[in-house]
């Protein structure tokens, strides 16, 4: 097996999907080979052994096999050309790319089974394309709740993701942060530079590391609420969604995501649709170290049920062997 | 040169107004918010230009007189050449760039209209505006943007023609109830998620639905025979609006600053419904000359209402139409291109 991205950006979510759909696969007993699809690959992945550059040379492209391919957003490599696909997975990992319909005529060329992996169903719905719904495989051996759960003397409220304004809903997260500022919480903010000038200037109880600057582990140790919630973006998945579930923490996330698919609201993440539900349930979460305790033990117990070895091995067997009979 | 005339030889002075834009896509809210801001500005001042700086324009704005296209001096030939050279640069849009013209002239001044929020784009632009050496400023259409943004200048909103949309003639039929909306035909426009369930909701209630410009989310929309899905431009603006009784507005991933078509929904004396997430609610009145709502349960409730109650819409739609005519009386509208005449707000320091 195949899985190929571009690695180009080393905070984009898709490069993240392929690495851990390649880990995921190995972990089910697959062989994968995992590619870049050109030579040029960014930190940190241009460190990582397991990402194989593509190139001319003999045993430098995937040759035969099954091919994974992880986005519609980019451009398949020389390599592609030459390649014998037995069958070709396409993983979509956002909302209907502008390259899609190229892309899908390029494949279509290649005159082999071609099907499609989502993210969550309404992304499916979108592309309106028959295919599985698998959640983006996050390592929860590595994401694990702190040695502490709770910390009942302090609430400390963030989120971490790519800096971008697509990412803030920027009308209505600054007045959030400073409420929860007023409230005697503590806000972090990781890859929160370009709204910095919309939040409180100076204010001792927030932080805005700059995205990266840490490992998200230790980010998410830091925190005792994850709070999220995208602007001008809609995310299929948000893994730090998961990653924050794995490490036991509460999770409180604005409903207008894919991840809202997975997450069962009030008991194991808390789900709002406007400013003053959200500000509710924070204020809920900081007086109660208790329902944090409780909601993070089963934040955890969803994500080991959905990364679970059974539900790995089901998804991962069906990027194995040949197409299904239609 | 425009498309049909020969270039325009009038000589430019240091009181010549440009505007400029790109001129690309006859259905973007910016191409149109230049025209009818040099509308206004012919109101106050007697030398105004408008320029399109980007190819060939689309053919809507290249069948029009009185838009110029930039042309760059040929090598080799001095004074070759057409493209705004002297006076009050305005451009419209903060994600492009102009041309190299910009550096050739002698512009006094460069206002900067931003029409959406795009942080990319944005700084890259702003630092190439400034090392021109000319003092840039900025206008912006809501006040989120310009918080965002964090730049000083006022907040004016999209110019528009409100004699173009007019409420239909008649009373609204009282035996329907067709809720619809307009934009481009692009995934961010829409709230994939949301809006097929509330179309869907509509129509179970008895309701029609038209919606021109959104084949992109066609495949998520329920097919029933009061269901009316199209493209963008399958019938003039007004026309369009003339055939609802409401219009029904939200976004996904798009945050419209401003939405034109929305005022010109309230113009054409129409109960406006619109989710809170747009610049356009800073300019609204919730329940007075509009209805906001925040979640699907409050939208559906205020659809149905007014579904039910005739008078409620007319009453709605008229308060819309009056809303419409004081943020574009003559007196708001000269006050408003006034501002280009006055000396800028000096911005702080990149």
């Amino acid at each position: 097996m195949h899985v190929v991205s571009p690695f180009g950006n080393a905070v984009g979510g898709s490069e993240w999907h392929a690495l851990n759909l390649a880990r995921a696969l190995r972990r089910a007993g697959h062989e994968v080979d995992l590619w870049c699809n050109h030579r040029e690959i960014v930190a940190p992945f241009n460190a990582m052994p397991e990402i194989r550059r593509t190139g001319p040379g003999p045993g430098e492209a995937p040759e035969r096999g099954n091919l994974v391919l992880v986005g519609d957003f980019w451009e398949p490599g020389p390599w592609f050309h030459t390649m014998q696909p037995r069958r070709i997975v396409q993983v979509l990992t956002v909302v209907r790319s502008h390259r899609h319909e190229w892309f899908r005529k390029v494949l279509a060329r290649r005159r082999c089974p071609v099907e499609y992996v989502f993210s969550c169903d309404v992304q499916r719905r979108l592309y309106d394309l028959p295919g599985a719904v698998h959640p983006v495989p996050i390592d929860i051996d590595l994401f694990r709740p702190r040695a502490a759960l709770v910390r009942p003397d302090r609430f400390v409220v963030g989120r971490l993701s790519r800096d971008v304004e697509a990412k803030h809903d920027f009308v209505n997260d600054p007045a959030l942060y400073a409420q929860l500022l007023a409230s005697g919480a503590q806000v972090r903010l990781m890859g929160a530079h370009v709204i910095r000038q919309l939040l409180p200037q100076g204010h001792p109880g927030l932080q805005l590391p700059a995205a990266g600057s840490e490992p998200a582990i230790q980010f998410l140790h830091g925190l005792d609420c994850l709070f999220f919630r995208t602007g001008q973006a809609f995310d299929t998945f948000a893994m730090v969604v998961f990653e924050a579930m794995a490490c036991g923490l509460p999770v409180v996330a604005h409903r207008w995501g894919g991840y809202a698919e997975y997450l069962t609201d009030g008991v194991d993440a808390f789900l709002f649709d406007t400013q003053a539900q959200a500000l509710n349930i924070l204020a809920r979460l900081q007086g109660d170290p208790a329902l944090r305790e409780r909601v993070g033990r089963a934040a955890r117990a969803t994500v080991e049920s959905l990364y679970g070895k059974a539900a790995n091995d089901q998804r991962s067997s069906g990027y194995a062997g040949a197409a299904p009979a239609r | 040169m425009t498309a049909d005339t020969a270039p325009d030889r009038r000589p430019q002075t240091d009181r010549t107004i440009h505007v400029v834009s790109e001129f690309a896509n006859a259905s973007g809210g910016t191409e149109w918010y230049a025209l009818n801001l040099a509308a206004a500005l012919r109101q106050v001042h007697d030398d105004v230009r408008c320029w399109a700086d980007y190819g060939e324009p689309d053919a809507v704005f290249s069948a029009r007189r009185g838009i110029e296209q930039i042309a760059l001096p040929r090598r080799h030939r001095p004074g070759s050449g057409h493209f705004p050279r002297r006076g009050h640069v305005i451009l419209l849009g903060e994600w492009w760039l102009p041309g190299a013209w910009l550096r050739l002239g002698d512009v006094s001044r460069i206002t900067q209209v931003a029409t959406i929020v795009w942080e990319r784009d944005h700084a890259p632009v702003r630092a190439a505006l400034l090392e021109t050496g000319c003092p840039v400023d900025h206008v912006f259409v809501c006040d989120a943007q310009r918080r965002f943004y964090d730049l000083p200048g006022p907040v004016h909103p999209v110019p528009m023609s409100i004699d173009l949309f007019r409420p239909r003639a008649g009373a609204a039929p009282s035996d329907r109830f067709v809720v619809g909306r307009l934009s481009r035909d692009v995934v961010e426009k829409h709230d994939f998620v949301n809006d097929p369930p509330l179309y869907s909701a509509l129509l179970s209630r008895g309701a029609a639905v038209r919606l021109m410009g959104a084949t992109c989310i066609a495949p998520m929309l329920q097919r029933h025979p009061r269901m009316h899905v199209m493209p963008v431009r399958s019938e003039p603006a007004t026309d369009f609006l003339h055939g609802l009784d409401c219009f029904f507005f939200r976004t996904g991933t798009w945050y419209d600053t401003f939405a034109t078509v929305l005022f010109e929904a309230m113009a054409s004396g129409l109960p406006v419904v619109a989710h809170r997430w747009g610049g356009y609610s800073e300019y609204i009145r919730d329940g007075m000359d509009a209805f906001l709502f925040d979640t699907q349960e409050e939208a559906l409730d205020i659809l149905e209402t007014l579904r039910k109650d005739v008078d409620l819409r007319m009453r709605m739609g008229a308060q819309a139409r009056r809303a419409v005519e004081a943020l574009y009386s003559p007196q708001a509208v000269r006050d408003r291109a006034l501002h280009y005449l006055r000396p800028p707000v000096a911005p702080k320091a990149s």
